[in-house]
């Protein structure tokens, strides 16, 4: 063999061994370790169920229902302190680039896309589980739209009866799902606000959809309480009425969740309710947005972290909340584990219990009988002149729950519902129904000074600004008046 | 086409051969220096056209006409040298090198080119630039060092990410990040190691693993002709990094030490005790509200408490670098080893950085055709890193803010002896009032005397080559390269630590990161000379890649006691506080390449460039792209009409390159649509993580570069001048969605948009003294930049924070709205209206409504509230320098040697929020600038008066965008060789040097430093410094030795 041939050998090899060479590329067999393709979840009825418990996961979004949402409705109410955190939020000031405001927008939004995502794939992909599962599928995502729904069109719109047909702007009504990026980059995505009544009508809609299609009890602790049931449905519905102003629907609605199978009752002490050992069993929980220890907002944005001074304690309770006329020294409502203080003058500062213990963890509360019975008490108040009596055994449940004091007995209809709007702070306080109930109810917001001056029920700046940057993009969304 | 060429020169040469007479004298041209024979060297007879080159051994022939002729010898870097005819017929002739850049050896990883055949841009550090300096990792040395490189160190906290830019930035959503090339293997693209906190608590720039003294060179490649061998990874540039390796003929033993004493620049100045109360209740006095600071006796000394929190946090700290190292070789084998040791401590209480590291490079060539070698190298690291910048409970956030009137310590001994709060381990308020503070007060000591923000990285890197030449000027090498990285992120926060070690009775948590990188690379090289003039370099080969990135966390709350701060068995409680997860993800490339140079005689070169890239993170219907590069040049030097006539410039060449590069730094599955973990406390859930566009594909840069390389004088001076114009095209953007579309992100990863980059780079070498025993070397390099956005999504902006990318603007620029400065009759804050008018802002108690507040300048007349509506535009003002550059001097004289290194930067903006956030109108301490606010007996100044928690006359607007050009004296080393140290002690060297760091600052910035930049993540919102930790400066000492 001379050298030559040898060289040739090594040449003829090399190149053979950079042919094989090519079985080396991996960039065709990539498939991801942690996602899964949309194809493969609508193909298996387990995965179709996960994708459907995966609304709810978009539902805790942080930014959102995971708590914020029923935190910015109290910052503007009157029962926490003005909140540095918050910036311009609780002092009505807030410009239209506001990073907070764009982020809850987002936030709200973004749980909405997935129940309609998800319902959309679903419909594409029906036949997989069949007619009658879908139903109850789509009943929960219908539910959960109308209830980010509520509280958007709450924040960003002027209240329902602002407009005596509720004829003024809402929000934008997204009722479709971009399944891929040319979808999401279509300019057709550029819709303009609905009327508030629109809005009211799409949610009426969902809701009596889901409450024909949702179950009454899911046979699972857990489910009762963090998924979505028929209860759920028909309690939306009834605060939602009450919203309106339509009382007869409000109290049959109450009536409805009152006459579950589920005997919904109230807790004997008000933190049951609020203690986490009670969270999937409490009796008196309709809906809540479950979280727990790896499965929360965080630092930053979980509910308790914002109220309880064990966390970040940004929120404390006003004097004004304290004070509110009927609420004894010894109303459980006011003291200790409902009502915490730390420190002393002039630091001296009270917190809620509600969410004391559970910085990370504390569910979201969404929908409990306490509110279900103060809507009746309410709605019966309005609909019927006079002090009607059983408004009035509404109301002295909850009162006698708590070992509230005596009260004096109304005697005119304005004076008992007097009572139950108070009354509502004192249950309801810190839940989210701040500022909605002012407005609602066409009451002003009064002051906390000095920070905060009283709002007119209807001013321009009770309501939040369209972000800025989403009316930049989108030329058809108009931005709400007083801002720019 | 060029086979008419070639015959054309075969016609000329046979002329020539005709017309010859005579005598014929033959020889061989050989190197002074080291006797090897050099090619390609004219051998002309003066006076006349005749000439010739000598052939691959240096050999030469020539015919001469008489004995009076004279034969003129030269070579590019080598000068000319005459000799006269022999009266044999032999004349050897040896030369020197008088232009060592001109030799220099590109090192581009596949292919080595000698600087005088280059035809792209390139430049050339020499790792004494990078070696004995006091810097974590290398890149942090590369800013000023060369023209088009801007490396922005970011921050003062240890082993801190750097941000490197060459030619500008060349993406908007995608990392702006150079690919980083060791020996040949490219690196993992990974910036920082550390993801708690979303990877912005403690960061870990993974290039700080690598040790810098092991690296003798970098290459940085800037054009499309050099960066297209890097396809689709190279539209940012590529530094190429050469480690040590052996020399023949040698044997070296090496230690080099390092002592350096580092601190804080420049450190903000915060109000004292005394200045705080004064300031503090004069806001609140203003606003109606009774004092909120108060003094506090703790200790009961009779004096209200004090306490400096500046000088709490921010130390002196000493770093020590031992580097042992061994290098020699024989004909046949070559090895370079070093072991090092580095134990950086920071300004920053506990920060510190400890390094151990390991390299061995060897080459054996065994038989003439056949040379195999390896460059392995492992390193350990920790680092004690400290949370800065957003992090209210970090050291550096928390040591600003917190009040001065209240204590450090406690006198109980409790909570580790300081001064907390019962309720949630907050800083003890002393005795002032907390609700009108912006922000809680962290202990400024507590997350790092009660918890741990560590990182373990440990590295594998290096490759193993074999070469083989079958025939004379055929290589063949296939070269394997692995990178192995594993990072353990090792988190504690204790009981008493406010926050979750509190709230979660001492926590701990764990992040294992692997990544593991391997590159196989096949390539053959070809080089063949015909007729003496014409040099053929051809290389084709095919490269694969995989890299696999897998993290596992663990974290456990509810710990036994503060004794036991990691998760041991037995020593927790309860299963509430475990958590668990983790994730994973690969990319692959597979590669095709070549290159073919051919160059005629020293003059005329032309140069083809081509890779063929496929990744996995291109969508699918993209898969594959295509980089061509061209290059092409002319040294006009080697004309005769030149070099006849124009003796003072000993070379001129100029070159052109233009071709296509990528940029395919994409998430591994950013293209596709898919479903993720979706949790729902207690169930399993699947909910949208990402909506994709299976048509994603690579950014395409096209580069364009001209320029011209001059020495002159003897070589004395050396000059290169490019200019450049890069258009960036189907740029990959994180397309903004409409947030009502709701997708996950808000955002669809898609190529939409171009923009470019254009502008011209000057280097100047010189020596302008070069005597016996003093010479002084100059080196300076210029670079200016410009840069604009010509296509987004639709048409509208991309904003991020205050920045915009904005069509017809240079990305980034500024946003805001406009400060107009204060109304010296009452104090009030005004801004100007988009339309130009001012609009004053009351910040009195007692005003009903919002709408009351905003008037004209007098107060006449109510006018709408200031809002984003009233941003412009601040036209031309980005984060992004316009021109930067570097000037190096260096006086030797005997022994001493000093170098003075100089590095400037400017034309960009920064918003400096360490300012505005420290200005802040709540309780909470202020910068000293605070005390010229507005008061009746001080009315012309820009600070309005101060009403508690006014947050409208502090808000983001041009009264915190600031010009942050600077001059900063980056090094001044002083260093002695001891003469005649191998006579007397055996030693070959013997050096000491003391040196200083960012010795001086010149700039108008009132920030700590116009470098910091705390916006990592984005290339639009680059330029703030939101209380990033200052840069620091270190004086130290070192010693060279060697036998």
């Amino acid at each position: 063999m001379n050298t030559r041939y040898k060289y040739f050998n090594i040449i003829r090899w090399g190149l053979c061994g950079l042919l094989l060479f090519t079985a080396c590329s991996k960039v065709n067999e990539q498939e991801p370790y942690v996602n899964i393709d949309p194809s493969q979840v609508f193909n298996s009825p387990a995965r179709i169920e996960k994708a459907a418990l995966g609304m709810y996961d978009a539902l805790q979004n942080a930014e959102f229902l995971g708590g914020r949402a029923l935190i910015y409705v109290d910052q503007r109410g009157n029962d926490v302190t003005v909140s540095s955190f918050f910036g311009q939020i609780p002092t009505f000031n807030m410009l239209s680039n506001n990073v907070t405001a764009l982020n809850a927008w987002t936030g709200a939004y973004r749980s909405i896309f997935e129940a309609n995502y998800f319902m959309k794939n679903l419909q594409m992909n029906e036949g997989v589980i069949g007619n009658e599962a879908a139903k109850v599928y789509y009943a929960e995502a219908r539910f959960i739209r109308a209830l980010v729904y509520y509280y958007v069109v709450n924040i960003w719109a002027q209240t329902y009866v602002f407009t005596p047909d509720a004829s003024h702007a809402g929000i934008p009504l997204v009722l479709d799902a971009a399944l891929n990026g040319a979808d999401a980059l279509n300019p057709a995505n550029k819709i303009s606000r609905s009327t508030v009544r629109q809005v009211y009508v799409q949610m009426l809609a969902d809701l009596t959809e889901a409450s024909a299609n949702l179950p009454e009890d899911w046979d699972d602790a857990y489910y009762n309480h963090a998924r979505a049931t028929k209860a759920a449905a028909d309690g939306l519905m009834a605060r939602i009425y009450l919203t309106m102003g339509d009382y007869p629907n409000a109290n049959a609605k109450a009536d409805a969740v009152l006459a579950s199978p589920r005997g919904f009752d109230l807790e004997e002490d008000p933190i049951d309710y609020f203690t986490s050992e009670n969270y999937t069993t409490t009796v008196e929980g309709i809906f809540a947005v479950a979280m727990n220890n790896s499965d929360n907002p965080n630092t930053n944005n979980a509910i308790g972290q914002h109220y309880s001074p064990r966390g970040r304690g940004d929120i404390s309770v006003s004097a004004a909340y304290r004070n509110l006329p009927n609420f004894g020294l010894t109303d459980k409502r006011r003291i200790s584990p409902m009502l915490r203080s730390t420190g002393t003058a002039p630091n001296l500062t009270y917190w809620t219990g509600k969410y004391y213990d559970n910085t990370f963890d504390s569910w979201v509360p969404i929908l409990r009988l306490a509110e279900i019975k103060l809507i009746k008490a309410e709605a019966l108040a309005r609909q019927n002149a006079g002090v009607d009596a059983n408004a009035l055994a509404q109301l002295m449940d909850i009162r006698e729950r708590s070992n509230a004091s005596v009260i004096v007995p109304p005697v005119t209809q304005a004076e008992l519902i007097e009572l139950i709007l108070n009354e509502r702070r004192m249950e309801l306080a810190f839940e989210g129904f701040g500022e909605i109930d002012f407005l609602r109810t066409k009451r002003n917001i009064p002051a906390r000074p000095p920070l905060q001056t009283e709002q007119d029920w209807n001013s321009q700046l009770v309501i939040w600004p369209i972000p800025f940057q989403e009316t930049l993009q989108n030329e058809n969304l108009a931005q709400n008046p007083g801002y720019n | 086409m060029k086979r008419m060429l070639l015959l054309m020169f075969f016609s000329v040469m046979l002329c020539g051969q005709l017309m010859a007479q005579s005598r014929v004298i033959t020889g061989k041209v050989t190197d002074v220096k080291d006797g090897t024979p050099l090619p390609g060297v004219t051998v002309a007879i003066k006076g006349t056209s005749k000439g010739t080159i000598t052939n691959q051994n240096g050999e030469y022939r020539i015919e001469v006409s008489g004995p009076n002729d004279v034969l003129v010898f030269s070579f590019i870097g080598y000068g000319n040298q005459e000799a006269a005819v022999p009266t044999g017929g032999v004349r050897n002739v040896e030369l020197g090198l008088d232009d060592k850049t001109l030799q220099e050896v590109v090192v581009t990883g596949y292919v080595d080119i000698k600087r005088k055949d280059a035809t792209a841009s390139t430049s050339k550090i020499d790792g004494s630039e990078i070696n004995n300096k006091v810097i974590q990792s290398f890149d942090q040395a590369l800013d000023g060092l060369a023209a088009g490189v801007n490396a922005n160190v970011q921050s003062g906290a240890l082993g801190d990410a750097v941000a490197v830019r060459i030619r500008g930035v060349n993406s908007i959503s995608n990392s702006a990040q150079p690919l980083f090339v060791v020996d040949g293997v490219p690196l993992n693209t990974v910036n920082n190691l550390n993801v708690f906190n979303s990877g912005n608590g403690t960061r870990y720039n993974p290039l700080a693993d690598i040790n810098p003294n092991d690296i003798e060179s970098v290459d940085v490649l800037k054009d499309a002709a050099a960066a297209a061998l890097y396809g689709s990874r190279a539209a940012n540039g590529v530094i190429i990094i050469t480690t040590k390796r052996g020399k023949k003929g040698s044997a070296v033993v090496g230690y080099n030490m390092n002592l350096s004493w580092v601190t804080g620049a420049r450190i903000p100045k915060v109000l004292n005790g005394d200045e705080f109360n004064m300031i503090q209740n004069e806001k609140a006095n203003n606003l109606n509200v009774a004092n909120i600071a108060n003094d506090i006796d703790l200790n009961g000394d009779g004096q209200p408490d004090r306490s400096d929190w500046i000088k709490e946090v921010f130390k002196t700290g000493f770093q020590q670098t031992h580097q042992l190292n061994f290098s020699g070789g024989s004909e046949k084998a070559q090895y370079y080893g070093s072991a090092e040791y580095a134990d950086l401590k920071g300004f920053v209480i506990t920060n510190r950085i400890r390094r151990g590291s390991g390299r061995l490079n060897l080459d054996i060539t065994p038989k003439s055709w056949l040379k195999v070698g390896a460059s392995l190298y492992a390193s350990r690291a920790l680092n004690n890193g400290v949370i800065s910048d957003g992090f209210l409970a970090g050291s550096t956030f928390a040591g600003y803010n917190a009040p001065p009137n209240v204590p450090v310590y406690n006198t109980t001994g409790d909570y580790g002896g300081l001064y907390l709060t019962a309720n949630n381990r907050d800083l003890g308020n002393g005795n002032n009032n907390v609700t009108y503070r912006l922000n809680r007060f962290f202990h400024p000591l507590s997350s790092v005397l009660l918890g741990r923000n560590d990182n373990e990285s440990n590295r594998v890197q290096g490759n193993v080559y074999g070469e083989i030449s079958p025939v004379k000027g055929l290589k063949v090498t296939s070269r394997f390269g692995i990178d192995y990285i594993q990072n353990m992120e090792d988190q504690y926060s204790g009981p008493d630590q406010a926050g979750n070690g509190f709230g979660l009775n001492g926590l701990v948590q764990e992040n294992l990161l692997r990544i593991n990188l391997w590159n196989w690379s096949n390539f053959a090289t070809y080089t063949a000379t015909f007729n003496e003039r014409h040099n053929l370099t051809v290389t084709a080969g095919l490269e694969y890649q995989y890299s696999r990135r897998r993290e596992l966390y663990t974290g456990q709350g509810n710990l036994a006691d503060d004794y036991f701060k990691n998760i041991y068995d037995g020593l927790f409680a309860g299963s509430d506080n475990s958590f668990t997860g983790g994730t994973e993800n690969a990319r692959a490339f597979d590669s095709y390449f070549g290159r073919a140079a051919y160059s005629y005689s020293n003059k005329y070169y032309a140069e083809f460039v081509f890779r063929a890239d496929a990744y996995s993170g291109f969508g699918i219907n993209n898969r594959r792209g295509y980089f061509p590069g061209g290059s092409l040049g002319w040294r006009i030097s080697e004309e005769d009409f030149f070099k006849n006539n124009i003796k003072f410039v000993n070379d001129l060449k100029i070159r052109a390159s233009y071709g296509l590069v990528g940029n395919s730094e994409i998430g591994p599955y950013a293209w596709r649509t898919m479903y993720g973990g979706g949790t729902y406390a207690e169930v399993n859930g699947l909910t949208m993580s990402q909506i994709g566009d299976p048509n994603l594909q690579w950014e395409t840069s096209k580069k364009l570069d001209i320029g011209l390389d001059a020495s002159f004088l003897d070589n004395r001076i050396g000059f290169i001048f490019d200019y450049f114009r890069n258009n960036v095209d189907n740029l990959v953007l994180n397309a903004p969605i409409l947030r009502t579309v709701g997708v996950p992100g808000s955002t669809v990863t898609t190529n939409i948009g171009s923009m470019w980059n254009q502008g011209f780079e000057f280097t100047v070498n010189a020596s302008p003294i070069e005597g016996k025993d003093f010479t002084w070397d100059v080196s300076a390099n210029f670079t200016t930049l410009k840069n604009e956005v010509t296509k987004l999504v639709d048409g509208s902006d991309i904003p991020s924070g205050v920045s915009r990318a904005s069509i017809g603007r240079p990305l980034g620029v500024f946003f805001l709205i406009r400060y107009a400065g204060v109304n010296p009759a009452n104090g009030f804050p005004l801004f100007y209206a988009k339309d130009g008018s001012v609009r004053q802002y009351n910040p009195s108690p007692g005003i009903p409504t919002v709408a009351d507040r905003w008037t004209t300048q007098d107060g006449s007349a109510k006018v709408p509230a200031i809002t984003a509506n009233d941003g412009v535009y601040i036209e031309g003002a980005t984060g992004y320098p316009t021109w930067y550059g570097g000037l190096d001097n260096t006086f030797s004289y005997k022994g001493f040697t000093l170098n003075i290194s100089l590095q400037f930067s400017g034309g960009n903006y920064i918003i400096n929020g360490t300012r505005q956030s420290m200005m802040t109108n709540s309780l909470q301490n202020n910068i000293t600038e605070i005390l010229d606010r507005w008061t009746p007996s001080n009315t012309n100044t820009t600070i309005p008066k101060l009403f508690l928690q006014d947050n409208i006359s502090t808000q983001t607007s041009t009264r915190w965008l600031e010009k942050a050009d600077y001059l900063r004296v980056k090094r001044i080393s002083l260093g002695y060789n001891f003469p005649n140290v191998k006579q007397k002690l055996g030693m070959s060297t013997l050096r000491l040097f003391v040196a200083g760091d960012n010795v001086a600052l010149l700039t108008g910035y009132s920030g700590q430093d116009p470098e910091i930049n705390t916006n990592r993540a984005t290339n639009i919102a680059f330029g703030v410094d939101s209380r990033g930790v200052p840069l620091q400066r270190a004086f130290s000492l070192g010693l060279n030795a060697a036998f």
